[in-house]
């Protein structure tokens, strides 16, 4: 999950991506609330609050929305849809916000803190809050490394199948779970991109941005495979989901679980037989992807 | 506006600028075709037709408007618009696209009986 701090006018706002385990906590302190959309902001100089994001279809339960705002000044005109769930309180927002801003220190300037603190203060009227007892859980980042385990999340195509999504994410987003906007190529993000189209050029170039053919720590199950040509030259790529089958996006169109025959792509292995893949006739091979791995 | 053939899954799609003398051509063909009830289809992998691009409106034509199998689908909605292309439009696409050097690309994937040449 990405999180911008919306706050600056003409430089860009910093961002940084939330550790696994503070973004567990962030579901746990905003499971069925009701969140403000990243829009709903008073357009005022200076603090306005965290935009948090989604980056891939597995990081938010059913039901938060992809990407919202915290403690954002709300316009004066402002009124909350109606909702069966409970919007934050004031100092809940805050708080949220504190320990969201805790987990950016290293990109944040440390003069940033008191400011924000001070218009935090300013907006509530309110003596500041206690430091939440996340800040200090936060600053533990510890990751452990299984042997291998396969985590395949589950089908989720409504996070890509949006109109401001699906246009800019293309099959390597999809199958590495990480929508960048940017029709990802392989070995763009690690600067080694592809420069053949071909089984090891492409297999060896996603390799440079963490995919690997041997299984080590969490790893979600993809596979490459090539329209070798002539006339028609490309890559795809695919990856397996928690209920068994595999899913995809051709291009830019929209995130399935069909092949090119309109048949759900069932089975442990792809096969001519359960999946019919039109001009990508050669198979690579199955790879693993890293859980978290970053695309570009 | 520009013109996208898509056809790749990895790859950016091959695409092209129209000239205004050619935006005018192509919206004059896009005038007065009939509207359908039919959801167009995207396509799988391989040819999926065309997406002109026209943030700039140019000749007076949507923003974003898909062209394939015979349907014609103006996109830039949350509830897409669909129309029959009774006017040829793809087929004067697939004919620029051979013209624009795309010609073995085409030939790889259509069916000889949908070939431009």
């Amino acid at each position: 999950m990405i999180v911008t701090l919306d706050a600056y006018s003409g430089a860009p706002n910093p961002w940084w991506e939330l550790a696994e385990k503070d973004a567990k906590q962030l579901i746990d302190r905003l499971a069925h609330r009701a969140l403000d959309e990243p829009s709903v902001v008073d357009g005022i100089l200076g603090y306005r609050g965290l935009i948090v994001e989604a980056r891939s279809d597995d990081q938010l339960p059913e039901g938060m929305p992809s990407s919202f705002r915290i403690s954002g000044p709300l316009p004066k005109e402002y009124k909350r849809p109606e909702s069966k769930e409970a919007a934050l309180s004031m100092n809940e927002a805050d708080e949220t916000a504190r320990f969201l801003l805790n987990t950016g220190r290293e990109h944040l300037d440390e003069g940033l803190f008191p400011f924000i603190e001070e218009a935090t203060r300013m907006r509530a009227q309110a003596p500041a809050a206690e430091r939440a007892v996340e800040d200090k859980e936060a600053l533990k980042l510890a990751t452990v490394v299984a042997p291998c385990v396969i985590h395949n999340t589950p089908y989720n195509p409504g996070f890509w199948n949006r109109p401001n999504v699906q246009p800019y994410n293309n099959c390597y987003n999809y199958s590495m779970n990480w929508r960048s906007d940017t029709f990802a190529q392989p070995g763009r993000i690690s600067g080694h991109q592809w420069t053949a189209i071909n089984c090891s050029n492409v297999g060896a170039a996603a390799n440079w941005d963490g995919c690997r053919t041997t299984c080590l720590g969490s790893n979600k199950n993809v596979a490459l495979v090539i329209a070798p040509g002539p006339g028609f030259i490309d890559y795809h790529w695919y990856r397996r989901h928690s209920q068994g089958f595999w899913g995809h996006k051709p291009g830019g169109t929209a995130a399935r679980n069909i092949d090119n025959a309109g048949r759900l792509i069932d089975g442990v292995h792809l096969t001519p037989a359960n999946c019919n893949r039109g001009p990508y006739t050669i198979f690579c091979g199955y790879r693993f992807s890293p859980t978290g791995m970053h695309v570009r | 506006m520009t013109v996208e053939l898509d056809v790749f899954s990895g790859r950016p799609n091959p695409a092209w600028k129209l000239s205004p003398a050619e935006s005018a051509k192509l919206a004059e063909m896009l005038k007065d075709i009939p509207p359908s009830q039919m959801v167009g289809a995207e396509g799988g992998l391989g040819y999926r037709g065309f997406v002109l691009s026209n943030p700039e409106r140019a000749a007076g034509l949507p923003t974003r408007i898909r062209i394939y199998n015979g349907m014609v689908i103006v996109d830039e909605e949350s509830s897409p618009r669909s129309y029959r292309d009774t006017h040829g439009v793809e087929r004067a696409l697939l004919r620029q696209a051979s013209e624009r050097g795309y010609g073995e690309i085409l030939k790889a994937l259509l069916p000889a009986e949908n070939q431009p040449f």
